[in-house]
């Protein structure tokens, strides 16, 4: 199997992103498949299937199945709707690809769009949902436990507890991405950040402090998948996906099991690197779906960065920020780049494969592109590469 | 272990607070102790899901500060605790303990106060 793709991506559109109330979802992510399908010169018209994936926290309404008719695409021989959580934007791609690769469909275009800044809510509000985890209905409403900052503030207090990681090191993760988003146009925050900054920033859920939490905006990102036989014909250079994995732990809250860490992520990372015939050590940049400081490094982890536990101080040696040995989120990511759940790490995966970095652009022969949802519990992972052959 | 009480879903946990008791979901089938999440047994497959109580013994996994008021109920800042029941089932509740001091697999003990279920430090 290794060695030949399963299929390509070979458009990348975005709307207007913003951090002001703007157009719905629904219109963002018409703005994205429009943009996408001429950035890989085609037709609307000659893309046969749609893939959606809204925010989880929306209605259903949001991002409807009649984005389609909002398109005027005409007899699609692919539509639905992605519910795998944050994981939603990685699928949509593999599911995508397998269709294409099977014959079902031609070409498929996947967007993601978002548009949680509203005129009464702001970012913060839009996600101070109360996250079901215990699995008592309504208990994290009942006791204060509300939004997904808390949530992952377990993950962090947890790391904390059995491995000494050092609010510094949370503070790396940051200052990182920070530096990242100062080399990307698109990125939101990209004022120099420094440690005393990080350690002064407010808290949010001790042991996060609003500079360990992701930025949302306002946007759509859409993205083609088509047969990677073809794929060197596109517009754009072609960007050949090699590997895909999911993993969905369902770690039971019990006994000395660790939900917070064995949560499936370890599995789509090994299924996608088999697939693909390469190991971490082949990897040339890492795109995380990390929406919280913690995450990140625990995905550093599962992912076969580094053992359990040592990811805190791999992140504070310097290794994930510019010049350092794994370039991760060179974007800025989700805390200095823009949070768009699943399509801020997808998006800057394909512009590093394709090599459109930039100011950023870092080696790019495996590039690994992960999507992670609820509080960890849902996981996939791409292994994408300008080659068409990895052998 | 008391004699599991046969419920729907999380009733029985609510019915256990409103008593002052802290409930454990078990198989009425099998009497294995369950995780709050479930809905069947995870070890013989029965739906009859029953309660009993818990010995109200924990131990502490790790303390977030909930540092942002969302609700005028409930004005920050305040603590919750990820614990481990002795029987094995992780719970998140309220802690009346310090932040700071809240080393991980330290025991602690379930209270109620003005009828809510907390959880603090043992003594001593």
């Amino acid at each position: 199997m290794a060695g030949r793709p399963i299929a390509a991506i070979t458009g990348l559109g975005f709307s207007a992103l913003s951090r002001k109330p703007g157009p719905s979802a629904r219109r963002l992510a018409c703005d994205a498949v429009r943009d996408a399908a001429a950035d890989a010169g085609l037709a609307l018209s000659s893309i046969d299937g749609l893939l959606l994936n809204r925010s989880p926290i929306e209605p259903f309404e949001t991002l409807p199945l009649n984005v389609q008719r909002d398109l005027g695409m005409r007899d699609l021989r692919l539509l639905a709707s992605i519910e795998g959580e944050g994981s939603s934007a990685v699928q949509m791609i593999q599911y995508a690809a397998l269709a294409v690769q099977s014959g079902m469909v031609d070409r498929v275009a996947c967007v993601f769009a978002d548009a949680p800044i509203a005129p009464n809510v702001n970012a913060g509000q839009a996600f101070a949902i109360a996250i079901p985890m215990t699995g008592i209905e309504g208990w994290e409403r009942e006791i204060g436990f509300l939004g997904a900052a808390p949530a992952f503030a377990l993950v962090a207090a947890r790391y904390m507890t059995l491995y000494g990681a050092r609010p510094e090191d949370f503070g790396a993760w940051a200052i990182a991405e920070r530096e990242w988003a100062m080399r990307n146009p698109r990125a939101f925050l990209k004022k120099p950040l420094s440690i005393e900054e990080y350690l002064a920033s407010r808290p949010i859920a001790r042991p996060l402090r609003m500079l360990d939490c992701a930025y949302p905006v306002n946007g759509a990102v859409a993205f083609i998948v088509g047969r990677a036989a073809s794929a060197d014909q596109g517009a754009r250079p072609p960007v050949y996906i090699h590997g895909m994995g999911q993993g969905h732990a369902g770690c039971p809250a019990f006994g000395d099991l660790e939900p917070e860490f064995d949560n499936g992520a370890a599995t789509a990372g090994r299924t996608a690197y088999a697939m693909a015939g390469v190991g971490p050590g082949d990897v040339s940049s890492a795109q995380f779906y990390a929406p919280f400081t913690c995450a990140g490094v625990v995905a550093l982890e599962n992912y076969g960065f580094c053992k359990r536990g040592e990811g805190a101080a791999f992140v504070a040696a310097g290794n994930i920020a510019p010049g350092g040995a794994l370039p991760v989120n060179t974007g800025g990511g989700m805390l200095s780049g823009f949070y768009l759940q699943g399509a801020t790490s997808l998006s800057e995966a394909v512009i590093q494969t394709r090599g459109e970095g930039g100011e950023r652009q870092v080696a790019n022969d495996v590039v690994l592109a992960t999507g992670l949802g609820g509080r960890q519990e849902h996981h996939g992972a791409l292994i994408l590469s300008p080659h068409a052959s990895l052998a | 272990m008391s004699e599991p009480i046969a419920s729907e879903d999380v009733d029985g946990f609510r019915a256990g607070l409103a008593r002052g008791e802290l409930m454990l979901a078990s198989c009425t089938a099998c009497e294995t102790v369950l995780d709050y999440s479930r809905r069947v047994c995870t070890t013989c497959g029965s739906p009859e899901i029953g309660w009993r109580m818990a010995s109200g013994k924990a131990k502490l996994r790790c303390v977030v500060e909930m540092s942002v008021s969302y609700t005028l109920e409930l004005p920050a800042p305040f603590l919750i605790a990820s614990v481990e029941l002795e029987e094995g089932p992780h719970l998140l509740a309220p802690y009346d303990g310090v932040m700071e001091s809240a080393d991980g697999g330290q025991p602690i003990v379930a209270h109620f106060e003005a009828g809510g279920l907390r959880f603090r430090p043992v003594a001593g």
